[in-house]
């Protein structure tokens, strides 16, 4: 059935009694995941803020009792902690919600979903602790101990199976382009941690192949839970929003498919020219072309939904964020399509850019969309309305410029890089390198013929022409931190019910406009 | 019922297939490579076998468990993909006489047998630091290590590496100083009557990183193929770095005379020109 249809039975009281039964039976678990998100997502953002200061202030608490706050340690702290912490449980919260709703009904036994929350965040603050403690293993985004990842899963299982059980469950005669992205996103992680895992740590000496599952596996969870968990949110949102349907349902199911169908793929072409076999890096390469296919089906859909309802950015927040983040994907995907190319990894091989694509899908887009969908979600569950549109306008705006300036600073800063690192030899840069004077223990030699370059030259060009951009990512951490800690006493003010007791939710821009259309009561769906 | 099982079914199937075929099927590969014999006198060096290297793969997990995979690199490029191989210093650099630059060969692309017996080839995220597949080569000093562990800016000013002074004990001197104590420079000595040694772990480390030198010589069947024109030759630099292989001359080649400075000169394929 399409939303067109869908939406006019939805004024029917029936349906209203439905929703309130769905969102009374979810209660408990989502505002339990929404709430240690949040709390997740300050703590991630302080420790990035520590590992980007650290990257460039190298001797800043550099002592032996301080080794916790050694940069390497640091990175895949934070790493984990915003990952596992905020993107898995904010959007496992966020769609177990859509997912009640669009079902309309609800678990009646929720326990164990309770039980894998708390074994989900205490697990995560064991890895992150082990990291700090040295017990990091590098793995990109698995950096984790090895034993861990077991027990992740089962929790990870235990809270994603409620969705799936939902959509099992579901009344009849309702589909939704949002319940696939969620059910795909469910089922595609367990396979993608398990893949990855038991290949990297459990599989012997496979050598390079363990970087480029790493690589599969981060291209993964981008593909195959960030952005469908982000797209469920966003397809969910913008009709309620703008009170119409989505423009397309044959191109939200062409974008879903095709996601779907490429996403596996993708990833391996982050070594493109590397020591693999050839054929696998243009196969991945391949996908990660081709992911374009989805990523421009999923803007003109959201383009065309959001088209005439621009003035739902102003007053609407679960707008602003929502679209923001859709620029950001269609940003992301076109970033991601010219980062699979041969050509460009010379300049952007492993350099700051690839962080920046990753924080541009999983900050930019997932973090911003999950931002709207909290916006929506918590006045429902908490029966009231959002204390301070001041707040959520500060908030915006903080996330939105941190978020900004730190993808600039890091697509920028990884383009000098590689520009520093493939420059030929200038005796001006071998002067700025030993600062006018010389370094005794320098293996440039004074007097030296000019054809013997130092061979640590490129790499001290790479680092010293980018090093002004590493300390604007460290700002821009700030700025994000000063928005996370906004975000986060919000929240926890609406879980404790303190909100505005009010009919009319918090709107920003003007005062709240009673003839626009009802955004709390809800109008598609 | 059917239908969510349908769906799951379909959908775990679209991941699970590339699981198969992108991870599964080459890691049975990589585990299946072997070391193997090698042509004697290749690039001038007696190796019966490739790779002739044993990286100290105890040091391995120290190496992960500091994070020096996210700013070190383990790899050298195609050239295809990056000027890797004309970078100094970053291969093993046979016949280098620091007077005479025009001898310096080119580093070899990295191969999946570099990485043999490895768990985990520590291929590395960022070069904020330089590479160190060859590091070994390049730095055989093991007190040099301590240092730049120790202190970074000890040996390089500008370095923006991250001091590991938790791998270093600071103790007392008590009656004899320690014969491993560090000798640091005097803008980063430790006050008078104590001492720098380095823990168990530094050491391994250390060894860790003295062992890097990936760049041991490889059979010509595994080098890359470049087409060579008629009457032209690889540049001295290139050899054992690719494999040339003569096809008839269809116009004359350009510039068949070799640079001599280490730039991506070796007219040779139409690849490396790319």
């Amino acid at each position: 059935m399409s939303d067109a249809a869908a939406s006019t039975l939805d004024s029917s009281e029936e349906n209203r009694s439905l929703r309130a039964f769905a969102d009374e039976a979810s209660r408990r678990p989502v505002l339990l995941l929404l709430v240690s998100a949040a709390a997740w997502l300050l703590v991630a953002s302080v420790l990035g803020f520590m590992a980007s200061v650290k990257g460039h202030a190298s001797d800043l608490f550099a002592t032996s009792d301080l080794a916790f706050l050694h940069y390497g340690r640091l990175k895949p702290a934070f790493q984990t902690a915003f990952l596992y912490g905020w993107c898995f449980t904010a959007g496992l919260g966020v769609s177990y919600w859509i997912m009640a709703r669009l079902c309309k009904t609800g678990i009646k036994k929720r326990h164990w979903i309770l039980w894998g929350i708390f074994l989900w965040n205490i697990l995560v603050t064991v890895a992150v602790l082990s990291i700090l403690l040295g017990g990091s293993t590098s793995y990109e985004w698995l950096a984790f101990p090895d034993w861990l990842w077991v027990p992740m899963l089962v929790a990870f299982l235990l809270i994603a199976v409620a969705p799936v059980i939902l959509y099992q469950i579901r009344r009849p005669g309702t589909s939704f382009v949002s319940q696939l992205y969620i059910l795909g996103a469910c089922l595609w992680f367990p396979v993608l941690f398990l893949g990855a895992n038991f290949a990297i740590r459990h599989a012997g000496a496979i050598g390079v192949m363990g970087p480029a599952t790493n690589s599969w596996y981060v291209s993964g969870v981008l593909f195959l839970f960030l952005v469908p968990m982000g797209l469920a949110s966003a397809y969910y949102m913008i009709p309620k929003i703008t009170g119409r349907p989505i423009h397309s349902y044959q191109l939200a199911r062409l974008g879903f498919w095709s996601l779907a169908l490429f996403g596996g793929w993708s990833g391996m072409q982050r070594y493109l020219g590397g020591p693999l076999p050839t054929w696998i890096t243009a196969i991945a390469a391949v996908a990660g072309i081709l992911l374009l296919i989805p990523v421009v089906v999923v803007a003109v859909n959201h383009h065309q939904s959001t088209k005439g309802s621009h003035a739902r950015m102003v007053d609407s927040p679960t707008m602003r964020f929502t679209v923001f983040g859709g620029f950001c994907f269609t940003a992301f995907g076109v970033l991601s399509f010219l980062l699979s190319m041969l050509w460009s990894g010379k300049t952007f091989q492993f350099g700051f850019a690839q962080e920046g694509l990753q924080m541009l899908g999983a900050y930019g887009f997932f973090t911003m969309v999950m931002f709207g969908a909290f916006y929506f979600i918590l006045p429902r569950l908490s029966a009231c309305e959002w204390p301070s549109a001041r707040l959520i306008n500060l908030h915006f705006l903080l996330s939105m410029w941190g978020v900004l300036f730190m993808i600039s600073m890091m697509l920028f800063g990884g383009m000098l890089q590689g520009q520093g690192a493939n420059m030929k030899y200038q005796p001006a840069a071998d002067a700025l390198y030993t600062d006018g004077e010389t370094d005794p223990n320098s293996p440039q030699i004074p007097g030296r013929p000019e054809g013997y370059v130092n061979w640590e030259r490129d790499h001290y060009q790479a680092t010293s022409y980018t090093a002004w951009t590493r300390r604007g990512v460290s700002f821009t951490w700030l700025l994000l931190s000063g928005a996370n800690l906004v975000f986060f006493v919000h929240v926890i003010l609406m879980a404790l019910r303190l909100g505005r007791k009010s009919p009319e939710p918090t709107l920003l821009g003007h005062a709240h406009a009673p003839t626009a259309p009802q955004v709390s009561g809800g109008a598609a769906h | 019922m059917d239908q969510l099982k349908n769906l799951s079914l379909v959908l775990v199937g679209v991941l699970v297939l590339p699981w198969i075929f992108m991870v599964a099927v080459p890691s049975c590969q990589m585990r299946a490579l072997t070391a193997q014999a090698t042509e004697a006198g290749n690039m001038g060096v007696a190796a019966n076998f490739y790779p002739g290297h044993q990286v100290f793969e105890g040091g391995a997990a120290i190496y992960r468990s500091e994070g020096c995979a996210y700013c070190h690199t383990q790899v050298l490029r195609d050239p295809r993909a990056g000027d890797d191989i004309y970078k100094r210093g970053w291969g093993r650099e046979q016949g280098l006489d620091l007077e005479k630059p025009e001898q310096a060969t080119y580093a070899r692309a990295s191969l999946p047998q570099d990485y043999l017996g490895e768990h985990y080839a520590p291929i590395g995220l960022d070069r904020v630091g330089p590479d160190l597949s060859n590091v070994g080569y390049r730095r055989p000093d093991r007190d040099w290590h301590h240092r730049h562990l120790y202190q970074p800016r000890t040996e390089s000013q500008w370095s923006t590496m991250p001091p590991m002074k938790h791998l270093y004990e600071l103790r007392k001197i008590d009656g004899q100083p320690s014969s491993d104590a560090l000798q640091l420079n005097e803008k980063y000595a430790v006050e008078e009557g104590y001492e720098v040694v380095p823990t168990e772990e530094a050491e391994i480390l250390v060894q860790y990183l003295l062992s890097l030198k990936r760049d041991s010589p490889a059979p010509l069947a595994l080098l890359p193929e470049v087409t060579l024109d008629e009457g032209e030759t690889l540049p001295p630099q290139a050899e054992g770095v690719v494999r040339g292989v003569s096809t008839k001359s269809k116009a004359p080649a350009e510039d068949p005379e070799p640079e001599p400075e280490p730039e991506p000169a070796p007219s040779p394929a139409p690849e490396a020109a790319e």
